[in-house]
């Protein structure tokens, strides 16, 4: 009798350690979900005619870079003379508080001395940079990037080069702020870096 | 009737005591095990709910993005893709999307080669009204032929631990 009465509660005990434990189980197995934002950008140490430049050089300067390459038609001209138009555009105290970085992701073409005279073409304050494939590799991947090699044969050029366009603009600190379109105004892309320049 | 002295009558109510503290405290577990068994229960049931796999959409016909608005559909769950022109690389398009029988708390698109990795390509949709989004993006590279795209709706719903995904095709330059 004493046996009979306990028997529901000895269930019940059992059926909630079960639920407790497969519930603990669960949880800790359970697959977590994917984070909602991407954390892109990040230092990285590229060679220039002057020796290597790495990110963190300019820090407390408003960065802005893009990804091109010399041979690159149209875009990649587009990008630097809206970025050279912005910065000589921009007040002369805020001048030497900008700079722009041009990293070549075709370095069979673009020596550092080659990347040296196209950019200075452009403005004093823009830098070319580029490495080797793998050092390469490791910026676009950081940035979110991409590009790739496009044989031509039946160009001059030998082959091209598809890549990401689009002008990363990265804070005094280092960090990646925010993203302009290559065919943005220069007033667009002064007023994206004024957002980010310290406020004196 | 036989005599029970005083001291029988208290040793009984000690037993009758002693009986009532066990029922008690036998009630007490019973309460709070059943308590237990339906929280956890109702936990389990609440966790199986959020990881559950969201649905496969499928084309409802073939379209192209940019003249037609686009179909997915899965079962009762109706998701369309349309854009303002043709898409192409380095423009900016405006994509708008309708949810039918789709809770979304917000939604990602992302524009991606089919075959290829082209960098990553994404906006945040603004909701416009109860089941309608929109969103401008540029597709930022520079590509030398046409390939084929995927535009990625991820739909996502706080209440689950995975986002609903649908997908559409395109060709663009």
């Amino acid at each position: 009798m004493k046996n009979n009465a306990l028997t529901p509660l000895r269930g019940l005990i059992i059926f909630t350690f079960l639920i407790l434990v497969g519930l603990g189980v669960f949880l800790f197995l359970k697959p977590t979900s994917l984070p909602k934002a991407i954390q892109l950008g990040g230092d990285f140490t590229l060679q220039s005619a002057d020796g290597p430049v790495s990110l963190s050089d300019y820090r407390g300067k408003v960065v802005a870079m893009y990804i091109g390459y010399s041979a690159c038609p149209d875009v990649c001209p587009t990008a630097l003379a809206i970025m050279r138009q912005a910065f000589v555009s921009l007040p002369p105290e805020q001048q030497p508080l900008v700079a722009g970085l041009f990293v070549s992701v075709d370095p069979e073409r673009d020596t550092p001395e080659k990347l040296k005279t196209y950019t200075q073409f452009f403005h004093p304050a823009l830098t070319g940079v580029t490495g080797t494939k793998s050092e390469i590799d490791e910026v676009v991947a950081l940035y979110g990037a991409f590009y790739r090699r496009i044989n031509m044969e039946d160009s001059a050029m030998g082959y091209a080069v598809d890549h990401s366009s689009r002008i990363y603009l990265i804070g005094p600190q280092g960090k990646l702020r925010n993203t302009i379109s290559h065919n943005a105004s220069p007033s667009e892309l002064i007023e994206a870096l004024q957002a980010l320049l310290p406020s004196s | 009737m036989p005599y029970k002295s005083p001291e029988m009558h208290s040793r009984r109510g000690r037993r009758v005591s002693r009986r009532y503290k066990k029922r008690q405290r036998i009630r007490i577990i019973v309460i709070t095990l059943l308590i237990l068994f339906i929280g956890g229960l109702v936990s389990l049931i609440s966790v199986l709910k959020k990881t559950e796999s969201s649905s496969v959409f499928h084309l409802d016909h073939e379209c192209v993005l940019g003249e037609d608005t686009c179909v997915a559909i899965s079962g009762e769950q109706k998701v369309t893709l349309s854009a303002d022109e043709k898409p192409e690389s380095l423009k900016i398009i405006t994509f708008t999307t309708t949810l039918t029988n789709i809770h979304a708390d917000h939604i990602v698109l992302d524009l991606q080669g089919k075959k290829m990795f082209m960098g990553i390509n994404q906006i945040d949709m603004k909701k416009v009204n109860d089941n309608t989004w929109s969103g401008s993006i540029e597709m930022a590279v520079c590509t030398t032929g046409s390939m084929t795209w995927l535009a990625s709706l991820l739909i996502h719903d706080e209440s689950l631990a995975y986002p609903t995904r649908a997908e559409f095709e395109f060709v663009a330059q």
